[in-house]
C-alpha cells in the first residue's frame, strides 16, 4: 500500500510541474494591472468576440457539411473507389490551416489562375478554407460512429416508415452526437488557436486580441488576463462537451451487425460522387496541385540543402517530442487503470483540456514562467542554450498535444478486460512487467498510431515553434510561414509539399493501423 | 533522488558554459529576407566568424530580450521598424553604438540622434494609384487621403501591422491628437473595403477594380514588378508611384528603416561591430538594393534599377524615434476611429 | 390465406441458396414459430418478409397484396409489417415513450393507452432504454410494433437475450398480447422448446427447406423424419425385424421386471426426475426414471406399440428439396 502511495505522489508532481506553467499564468493575471484591460473591453472586444463567434459558426457549418455526408455515403454506400475515397477524405488532415489558407489566397487572388476580381478577403470565405482542412476531424469522428452503429438502427427506421433520408436525421445524427461534438469541439479549438491566416484575413479573433495586446499595445498584463478569460471560455466549452459526451447510451457500440452497405443507384451514385469528391477536390487536390505547379515554376530558386535540414529539423523535433508526449501519456493512464485513486483520473481530464488551450497562450505562459525562474537564478544562464530551449519548446508541446497522443492509448487500454490486469497481478506480476509483457505487446498498434497523430501535430505545428524556437533552428513549419508573411508563398510551397507529403504518408499508415485494429477485434 | 539532483547540476552546468566568447555572432532578428541570409553567408566565408540567427517577430525578440536580461545570449536585435528599436531603447535593452567607420556608411538624416541603433535600409510607405482612375494632379499629401473625394476608393492593410503603425505614429508626431484623429476618421470612411492582407493585396485590389489607392511600401512595389508571375508584373504595371507631400516646404514622404542595435551584454561584441561595418558598406548595401528593393542607408549606393525609375524624393526628417514613443497613442487613434 | 409464401428463393451473391422454394400460409391472427439453427437463414428469411431484402424468386402475399416477387417490390417502410429485433434496436437517444411513439401516424396515438397498458409499460414510460431490464426493452419494443397495427409482426430471437428464469413469463407474455390483439405473428427461434406450446402453427427449416409445417402436436407425435424429431427433444432408435422405429424416453416406462432391458451408464438428476442414459441393443437410449438408479446396473423397461414413431428413409438425413 505503501509503495502505492508514493506512486502516486510521484505522479502528481510530474503533472504539477507539466502543467505550473498554466496555472502560473492564471494567478499572473490576477496581479496584473487592468488599465489594458478596460481598454480592450470599452474598445475592442466586441469586434474580437462578433469576429470569433461568426469564424467559429461558418467553420463549422461548413465543416460539418464537408465531414458527415461522405462520412453517411462512405459508411452505408457501395460504390467504385470507396476505399480510396475513404483514405482520400482524411488526406487534408495533413494541409495546416495556415497553408490551406495562403494558397487558397494566392489562388483567389487578382493574380491568380483565376482572376479573381471580387474581394475575397472576406471571414466568410475564410470560414470556408479553415473548414476544408478541419472537416476531416469530422469526418473521422462521424465515419466511426456511423459504422460502430451497424444497420440495426437503420433498418429499424426503416420498418417504422422512415426513407433513408428521414432516418438520417431523426436516428444517424442524434445518435451521433457525442461523436460528431467531440469532432466539432477539435474543430473549435483549432479555430481559436489559428493565428497566420485570421491575420492575414484581416479577422480579428482572440488569438489576436492576445497577440495585440501583447505586441502591438506592448501590455503582458492584458495579454495575460485575456489568455486568461479565453482559456475560461475553452474550459466552460471542455466541459460542456464532457457533460455531452457522459450521457453516452451507447449500447450499439457493441454487439451490432457491421453495416451492410448498400448498393447504390446510378442517380445516388452521382449524390455520392459529388459529395465525396467536392470535400477531396477543394481541400486536398487544388491546394496540393498548386503548390506543386509553384514548386515547379520554381525550381531553380529551390535550396536544396536547407530543404533537407529543415526537414531533419521538423522531423526530428517532432519525432522527439512526440516520443516524449507518448511515454508520459501512457504513464499516466497507466496509472489511472492500476490505481484506486481518482487522483489520475482528473490528471488525465487536466491533459485532455491542454489540447484546447491555445499555442500562442501556452507559448506565453512558458516564457513567461521560464524567465521568472531564470531572473531569480542569475549567476547562470539557462535561456541561452540549444538544448534548454528544446527543452522548453518540447515542454509546451507537451502540455498541448498530451490529449492528442491519449485517446488511442486510452480506446486501446479500454479493449484490454479488466481481469488481464488481476490475473497478471495474481501472478505475481510488479506493475512495469505488466505494463512490458501484457500492455506493451497487446496495444503495440495503438502505441504507434497514437504517436503519428501526435508527429503529424507537431509537423503543422505553428504558434508554439515560432515563438519558442531556438537558434538557428527553423521547421518546415516556420519557413513557410515566413515566406508566405513576407509575401513570397511561391517560394513556400515547396516547404509546405513536405509536411504535406510526410503527414500524407503518415495518415495512410495510421489508416491502414486503424483498420487493422478493427480487423483483429472482430 | 540524488540522481535527480546530479542530473539538474549537470544541466545547469551545460546552460552556463556557453558564455565564452566563440567565433561567432548571436542575432535575434525580425528581418529573415532571403538576402539577409546571403550576406551572412558571405560574412562568414569573408570573416569565418559564423553568424547564428534567432528569427521571430520583433516584439516577442524584445519580450526575449528583456527576460534574457544580461544573461543574454544576443549580440545583435535587427529588425524593420525604428518604433521596435526605440522600445527596445526604453526597455533598457541595448547599448550605444559608437563607431566611426560605421558611422561614415550611413546617411545623416537616418541617424539615430541616441546612437542606439544603426540604420541598414530604409523604405517609404507611399501611395500607389490606378493609372487608369486616378489623375496625378488629384494626388498631394497623406492628409489629403482623408479628403471625402476619396470616399469608398482607399486601400490598406490592417492596423495590426507594424508599417501601419509607424505611419500613424508619424502622422501623430506631425499632426497633434486632434488633427490626426479626425484625419484617421476621415480615411477610414474612405475605405474601400475593412483593411486586411497584405501590401501586396493593395496593389491588386486596385487591379482588380476594387479600389483606386493604396498605402504600400515601397520595396513591395519592386518585388511585384520583380515577380516570375506575369500577372503580378501586370498588376504591378496597372499602378503608378505617388510620393505624397513633397511640396515645396512640405515634410517630405514617411519612412521607416530596417536597423541594428547591440545587446546591452553582447557575448561577441567585436564580431557585432564587424558584421555592421560590413553590412552597411558598399558591396553588401549593393546586395541589399538588388534583392529586396529597399533603398541603401550608404548614401554611396544607388537604388536598384527599379526604384531609381521612381525619382528620387523628399524624406520626412523625423526623428524615427518617435515612431516608437507615439505607438500607443496611434494605436489608441487606429481604435478609436475604427481603423481594424 | 392472409399470409401467403409461394416458392420464395433468396441467395446472396456467388453461394447457395439461403432459401430454396419456400412455400407456406398462415391464417390471420395465427402464431407461427419458425424453428431453425442459428446461421440457417431465419433472419434472411424475415428481412425478405419485411422489405430489408428484396428476393431472388416466388412471391410474398400478404393481406390480398403482393407485396414482393419478381417484379413487385413494396419497399419496408409501406408493408405494414412490424419487426422485433433480436438486440431490440430501440433507440438510445429517445426515452420509451418516444420510442413507442416513434414516427407514429397520428390515426395510432388512440391505441396508446391500451398498448401500454397492455404492455405494462406504464411506470416507465420516461426512462431510457439502457434504464430498463431486458424484459422490459422486450415489451418495449413489441409496444412500438403492435400500436401500429401491423398486419404480420415479426419477432426475431424474442427469448435469446433473456435469462432463463424470466423467459417463460415473456414467452407468456407475448402470446397473450400477440392474441389480444390478434395480430398475425411470426416468431423465429433456434429452440422449438420455447415456443412449442404458445404457436399455433410450427415450420421447422433447415438447409434451406421446410422439414415440416404443422400444428405442434402433430409436429410432437408425428415428425416428418428425424430431424424434426430430434429438434423436440431426445428420441431413441430401436430395430425391430429390419425395420427402425423411433421413440420419444417419456413414452418408455420403467418397471421392475421386463424383457427389455439396458445397461445404465449415466444417471443425471434433473430436478423432477432422473435422465439414464444407457446402451440398448447398441443404441443409445435416454430414459426417464424416478428413482436414482446405479451405474451399470440393469435397468428393465416396456413400451406401448402405437408410440413407435416409424420414417419410410430412416433417420439419418433430413429434406434438402
Amino acid at each position: 500500500m505503501n509503495t502505492f502511495k508514493k506512486n502516486e505522489k510521484f505522479a502528481f508532481l510530474i503533472f504539477g510541474i507539466i502543467f505550473f506553467p498554466i496555472l502560473f499564468l492564471v494567478f499572473t493575471s490576477f496581479f496584473s494591472e487592468t488599465e489594458s484591460l478596460v481598454y480592450v473591453f470599452e474598445n475592442l472586444l466586441l469586434d474580437y468576440s462578433s469576429s470569433t463567434f461568426k469564424l467559429i459558426i461558418i467553420t463549422s457549418v461548413f465543416s460539418l457539411i464537408l465531414g458527415i455526408i461522405p462520412a453517411w455515403y462512405v459508411s452505408n454506400f457501395r460504390f467504385y473507389g470507396r476505399s480510396i475515397i475513404d483514405v482520400l477524405l482524411f488526406l487534408p488532415l495533413s494541409i495546416p490551416t495556415y497553408i490551406m489558407a495562403f494558397t487558397y489566397a494566392e489562388i483567389l487572388s487578382f493574380t491568380g489562375p483565376l482572376k479573381i476580381k471580387a474581394d475575397f478577403l472576406q471571414l466568410e470565405i475564410l470560414g470556408i478554407i479553415l473548414s476544408f482542412s478541419l472537416f476531416p476531424y469530422i469526418y473521422a469522428v462521424s465515419r466511426i460512429s456511423f459504422s460502430l452503429m451497424g444497420s440495426k438502427f437503420i433498418n429499424m427506421g426503416k420498418i417504422l416508415g422512415l426513407s433513408v433520408y428521414k432516418s438520417f436525421f431523426k436516428i444517424i445524427i442524434p445518435l451521433s452526437k457525442p461523436a460528431i461534438f467531440s469532432g466539432l469541439f477539435l474543430v473549435i479549438m483549432e479555430v481559436l488557436n489559428e493565428y497566420g491566416a485570421v491575420k492575414y484575413f484581416g479577422v480579428n479573433t482572440y488569438t489576436i486580441g492576445i497577440f495585440r495586446t501583447w505586441n502591438s499595445m506592448n501590455d503582458t498584463g492584458a495579454a495575460i488576463q485575456l489568455s486568461s478569460i479565453l482559456l475560461f471560455i475553452v474550459a466552460f466549452l471542455f466541459f460542456i462537451e464532457k457533460k455531452i459526451n457522459k450521457k453516452k447510451l451507447f449500447s450499439y457500440l457493441k454487439n451490432s451487425n457491421p453495416i451492410e452497405l448498400i448498393n447504390s443507384t446510378i442517380n445516388q451514385k452521382l449524390l455520392i460522387y459529388l459529395a465525396c469528391l467536392i470535400p477531396i477536390i477543394f481541400s486536398f487536390f487544388i491546394p496540393v496541385l498548386f503548390n506543386i505547379s509553384n514548386v515547379i515554376d520554381n525550381f531553380d530558386k529551390i535550396d536544396i540543402s536547407n530543404l533537407l535540414q529543415l526537414t531533419i529539423n521538423s522531423v526530428s523535433i517532432s519525432l522527439i517530442s512526440s516520443i516524449i508526449i507518448l511515454v508520459v501519456s501512457v504513464y499516466f493512464l497507466f496509472n489511472e487503470r492500476f490505481s484506486n485513486s481518482k487522483i489520475y483520473f482528473y490528471i488525465n481530464q487536466f491533459i485532455s483540456l491542454g489540447y484546447s488551450i491555445p499555442g500562442a497562450v501556452i507559448a506565453l505562459a512558458i516564457i513567461i514562467y521560464f524567465t521568472s525562474i531564470d531572473k531569480n537564478i542569475d549567476s547562470i544562464n539557462l535561456l541561452g542554450n540549444f538544448y534548454v530551449y528544446l527543452f522548453i519548446l518540447i515542454y509546451a508541446y507537451l502540455i498541448r498535444f498530451m490529449a492528442v497522443g491519449k485517446s488511442p492509448i486510452k480506446s486501446g487500454f479500454e479493449k484490454l478486460p479488466k481481469t488481464y490486469d488481476l490475473t497478471a497481478e495474481s501472478l505475481g506480476l510488479k506493475r512495469f512487467k505488466i505494463f512490458q509483457k501484457i500492455y506493451l505487446p497487446v496495444n503495440k498498434l495503438s502505441f504507434v498510431s497514437a504517436l503519428i497523430l501526435v508527429f503529424i501535430d507537431l509537423m503543422k505545428e505553428l504558434p508554439i515553434i515560432l515563438i519558442l524556437r531556438p537558434f538557428n533552428f527553423d521547421t518546415l513549419a516556420t519557413q513557410t510561414y515566413e515566406f508566405a508573411i513576407e509575401e513570397m508563398l511561391p517560394l513556400s510551397s515547396i516547404y509546405s509539399l513536405v509536411i504535406i507529403f510526410v503527414c500524407s504518408i503518415l495518415l495512410i499508415i495510421f489508416k491502414n493501423i486503424i483498420s487493422r485494429i478493427n480487423v483483429s477485434r472482430s | 533522488m540524488k540522481r535527480y539532483l546530479i542530473l539538474i547540476s549537470i544541466s545547469i552546468f551545460l546552460g552556463s558554459c556557453t558564455k565564452n566568447e566563440k567565433n561567432e555572432i548571436n542575432i535575434y532578428s525580425k528581418r529573415h529576407y532571403e538576402v539577409d541570409k546571403l550576406l551572412y553567408k558571405k560574412f562568414e566565408e569573408k570573416t569565418g566568424i559564423k553568424v547564428n540567427i534567432v528569427k521571430a517577430g520583433d516584439d516577442e525578440l524584445l519580450e526575449r530580450l528583456k527576460n534574457e536580461g544580461l544573461n543574454s545570449p544576443a549580440d545583435l536585435y535587427v529588425t524593420v521598424d525604428a518604433g521596435k528599436l526605440q522600445k527596445g531603447v526604453e526597455m533598457e535593452l541595448f547599448q550605444k553604438i559608437i563607431n566611426d567607420k560605421i558611422d561614415a556608411n550611413v546617411r545623416s538624416e537616418l541617424k539615430d540622434p541616441h546612437k542606439y541603433w544603426i540604420p541598414i535600409t530604409y523604405r517609404a510607405r507611399l501611395i500607389v494609384y490606378s493609372k487608369d482612375r486616378v489623375s496625378l494632379d488629384q494626388l498631394s499629401t497623406y492628409e489629403d487621403l482623408a479628403n471625402p473625394k476619396w470616399k469608398g476608393r482607399i486601400l490598406v492593410r490592417s492596423s495590426s501591422n507594424a508599417y501601419n503603425q509607424a505611419l500613424m505614429s508619424a502622422m501623430y508626431a506631425n499632426l497633434g491628437k486632434d488633427d490626426v484623429t479626425k484625419w484617421s476618421k476621415g480615411l477610414v470612411n474612405n475605405f474601400a473595403r475593412n483593411p486586411k492582407g497584405n501590401d501586396r493585396d493593395q496593389v491588386k485590389a486596385i487591379a482588380a477594380g476594387q479600389g483606386d489607392l493604396a498605402i504600400v511600401n515601397s520595396y513591395y512595389i519592386g518585388l511585384l514588378l520583380s515577380s516570375e508571375k506575369l500577372a503580378e508584373i501586370d498588376a504591378g504595371n496597372s499602378v503608378s508611384i505617388f510620393f505624397p507631400n513633397q511640396a515645396e516646404g512640405d515634410r517630405g514622404t514617411h519612412i521607416n528603416i530596417s536597423g541594428y542595435a547591440m545587446t546591452k551584454n553582447p557575448p561577441n561584441k567585436e564580431n557585432a561591430i564587424k558584421l555592421l561595418e560590413y553590412l552597411t558598406g558598399e558591396e553588401a548595401q549593393n546586395i541589399y538594393v538588388n534583392n529586396s528593393y529597399e533603398y541603401p542607408a550608404n548614401p554611396l549606393v544607388n537604388p536598384s534599377d527599379i526604384v531609381s525609375s521612381w525619382g528620387d524624393f523628399k524624406i520626412d526628417n523625423l526623428d524615427l524615434n518617435l515612431l516608437g514613443s507615439f505607438r500607443d497613442d496611434a494605436i489608441k487613434v487606429f481604435d478609436k476611429t475604427g481603423w481594424k | 390465406m392472409f399470409l401467403e409464401v409461394k416458392d420464395l428463393i433468396k441467395s446472396y451473391a456467388d453461394n447457395l441458396p439461403v432459401l430454396k422454394k419456400l412455400n407456406f400460409q398462415l391464417q390471420k391472427g395465427e402464431l407461427l414459430s419458425f424453428v431453425g439453427e442459428s446461421g440457417a437463414g431465419k433472419s434472411t428469411f424475415l428481412k425478405c418478409l419485411s422489405g430489408l431484402e428484396k428476393i431472388d424468386g416466388g412471391e410474398i402475399i400478404l393481406n390480398g397484396k403482393i407485396i414482393s416477387s419478381h417484379n413487385t417490390f413494396i419497399p419496408p417502410q409501406q408493408r405494414k409489417i412490424s419487426y422485433v429485433f433480436q438486440d431490440y434496436a430501440l433507440f438510445p437517444h429517445l426515452n420509451i415513450r418516444e420510442n413507442i411513439c416513434f414516427n407514429l401516424d397520428i390515426k395510432f396515438n388512440s391505441n396508446f393507452d391500451s398498448v401500454v397498458s397492455l404492455t405494462n409499460l406504464k411506470s416507465i414510460l420516461n426512462r431510457y432504454p439502457h434504464e430498463i431490464s431486458g424484459g422490459e426493452q422486450q415489451r418495449a419494443c413489441i409496444a412500438r410494433s403492435i400500436i401500429r397495427e401491423p398486419d404480420l409482426l415479426l419477432l426475431d430471437e424474442p427469448f435469446s437475450n433473456l435469462d432463463s428464469n424470466i423467459k417463460h413469463q415473456v414467452r407468456d407474455e407475448i402470446c397473450n398480447i400477440v392474441k389480444k390483439t390478434k395480430t398475425t405473428t411470426i416468431l423465429v427461434t433456434h429452440d422449438i422448446n420455447d415456443a412449442l406450446n404458445i404457436s399455433d402453427k410450427i415450420l421447422v427449416f433447415k438447409a434451406g427447406v421446410v422439414q415440416q409445417f404443422s400444428n405442434p402436436t402433430t409436429m410432437y407425435c408425428k415428425p416428418a423424419n428425424c430431424y424434426c424429431a430430434e429438434i423436440l427433444g431426445d428420441i431413441n432408435k430401436l430395430s425391430i425385424g429390419k425395420k427402425t422405429f423411433y421413440i420419444r424416453p417419456e413414452n418408455i416406462k420403467i418397471v421392475k421386471h421386463s424383457k427389455l432391458s439396458m445397461n445404465a451408464k449415466k444417471c443425471f438428476f434433473q430436478g423432477k426426475d432422473y435422465k439414464i442414459i444407457g446402451l440398448y441393443n447398441n443404441n443409445i437410449w435416454s430414459v426417464f426414471s424416478k428413482e436414482p438408479i446405479k451405474i451399470n446396473s440393469k435397468v428393465c423397461f416396456e413400451y406401448l406399440e402405437e408410440d413407435l414413431i416409424y420414417f419410410d428413409k430412416g433417420c439419418s438425413n433430413f429434406f434438402t428439396e
